[in-house]
């Protein structure tokens, strides 16, 4: 049977646990994307060096379990950082450091190798004409890039990343491993005294579902603003007599299908 | 004699094909100059090497005085011998995130940091010549063939640039969209701007040219006036082209 008294006196704790799985997410997305595009860009103007190196590095990470991962960031990474601190002369507590920066740091860098892929396909997507046209014009490459050739890619990447990120907010789960209080950590161990894993796995389930599909809802409103250039979607704002008054019923057929 | 252009023996390779083989080049001020050929010609890519959107392995180009060596140039060289030019492209390259209005004021606001207000006045005055005036906000995929490359017109006419470079603007346009672009191009031409023109529309070059050169394996064959050279070529190649083609 389901014990519906504990689904009531373990949602609020559960709750609150959904904050630090919702900063894991974002902060390991906003700097994974930004790292990224970064690797994106450098692959892609192959630069000498660096893009040889940003290669074995997508590879690799997109070979790496993200367990194994988060193991290697919560438990090499402190070793690293505590004898580079006494190389130097300094004491570091690494103790000190809360466990998510350690899976904030795996999943960045799990992350910026998976978003480097879908910004280097979206900015392949851009056609090499609009960034001539820039130049023509007598803009700068920074200028040219950010003005024109980033909002077009990006508005190509959205639903990939929008994909990306999904599987990022449920893959912060996995920070469990390495002791962070998170949303199915925290499910769990309120589960184990009484063994309600089956309410337990309910709700995170249930939670999951609920943020991933407000989350997916604000990434379609995003996709939707960053394509209002498209065609298809200016489409779907106007009725379809505008659009036939426009390019006549003959235009308006072939654009529709 | 001051000139507006100077190519001097452009070279210009793809790995092991030679497109330009030395080719030169002296444009006057207000002229326009028709360059045809056949495809593969190398018209394109010397049209391409005096913005250095393909630069050049040797030679030198100069716009308005300004020099600059294909073998040994900066970035600072390059990108003020672009603003000192605009080119029309043959897929019209609109800003597709941008709007008509903001293609035209693009340039304005980033290259010659005019504020927004003053770009848009500039801007309207100027979508207005080409006719665009009700489409202005309108984003590229909305318009025709013929309406975008009116747009791309006008954004390289706003750029005031000491000369324009047209890279076969009707080649992509339905044959009954041609009029109307070709129809611009001559009323820019009227302005007196120095434009190379890079084209296939033989009666177009008829009309508005000052002086026709025609290509063929990265060399210019032949030049001269378009009534001399159009009607009575001296070189068999010409001659041949001109006839295949009318």
């Amino acid at each position: 049977m389901i014990n519906i008294n504990f689904i009531l006196e373990s949602t609020p704790k559960i709750f609150e646990a959904i904050p630090i799985t919702l900063i894991m997410a974002f902060v390991a997305a906003a700097l994974g994307w930004l790292l990224g595009l970064g690797i994106a860009l450098i692959r892609k103007s192959k630069v000498p060096v660096l893009s040889q190196i940003s290669a074995v590095f997508v590879s690799f990470m997109r070979g790496v379990p993200m367990v194994i991962l988060l193991y290697i960031s919560y438990y090499a990474l402190p070793i690293m950082i505590y004898s580079y601190g006494l190389s130097i002369g300094i004491t570091i507590d690494v103790n000190l450091v809360p466990p998510a920066i350690y899976a904030i740091i795996a999943l960045t860098l799990d992350q910026a190798a998976y978003s480097s892929e879908v910004f280097r396909s979206s900015l392949d997507a851009v056609d090499a004409g609009q960034m001539e046209a820039s130049y023509s014009i007598g803009m700068t490459k920074v200028q040219g890039l950010f003005r024109i050739v980033f909002p077009q890619s990006l508005a190509i990447a959205i639903p990939n990343l929008s994909g990306l990120f999904l599987g990022l907010v449920k893959g912060t789960s996995l920070a469990y491993y390495v002791g962070v209080y998170e949303i199915t950590a925290t499910a769990n161990l309120l589960a184990i005294p009484a063994y309600n894993f089956i309410e337990a796995y309910i709700m995170t389930t249930f939670i999951y579902e609920v943020i991933s599909f407000v989350l997916n809802k604000l990434f379609l409103i995003i996709e939707n603003r960053l394509k209002k250039f498209r065609i298809e979607a200016v489409l779907q704002k106007k009725n379809i007599f505008e659009v036939v008054n426009y390019y006549g019923i003959h235009g308006a057929i072939r654009k529709h299908s | 004699m001051e000139y507006m252009v100077q190519l001097e023996n452009i070279h210009k390779s793809f790995g092991k094909n030679q497109i330009l083989k030395g080719v030169n080049m002296n444009i006057r001020k207000g002229e326009v100059v028709v360059i045809l050929g056949p495809s593969g010609s190398g018209k394109t890519t010397l049209l391409r090497t005096i913005n250095f959107l393909d630069s050049a392995n040797e030679g030198s180009i100069s716009v308005s005085n300004f020099k600059v060596n294909c073998n040994k140039h900066s970035k600072s060289q390059v990108i003020e011998l672009r603003r000192k030019t605009a080119m029309v492209f043959q897929n019209y390259n609109l800003f597709q995130n941008k709007t008509i209005l903001e293609n035209v004021m693009e340039g304005l606001i980033v290259v010659k940091k005019y504020n927004k207000k003053e770009a848009k006045k500039v801007s309207m005055e100027i979508l207005d010549k080409v006719g665009l005036l009700e489409r202005c906000d309108y984003y590229p995929s909305q318009l025709s063939g013929g309406q975008q490359q009116r747009a791309g017109i006008a954004r390289a006419l706003i750029m005031d640039p000491d000369v324009i470079l047209f890279d076969e603007p009707t080649s992509a346009l339905d044959p009954e969209l041609v009029g109307e672009v070709l129809n611009t191009i001559k009323a820019v031409s009227q302005t007196g701007i120095t434009m190379i023109v890079v084209t296939h529309e033989i009666s177009f070059a008829k009309e508005v040219a000052s002086r026709v050169v025609f290509m063929e394996g990265g060399n210019i064959v032949e030049e001269g006036k378009p009534t001399e050279m159009l009607v009575n070529p001296k070189e068999p190649r010409t001659q041949q082209f001109l006839k295949r083609i009318i």
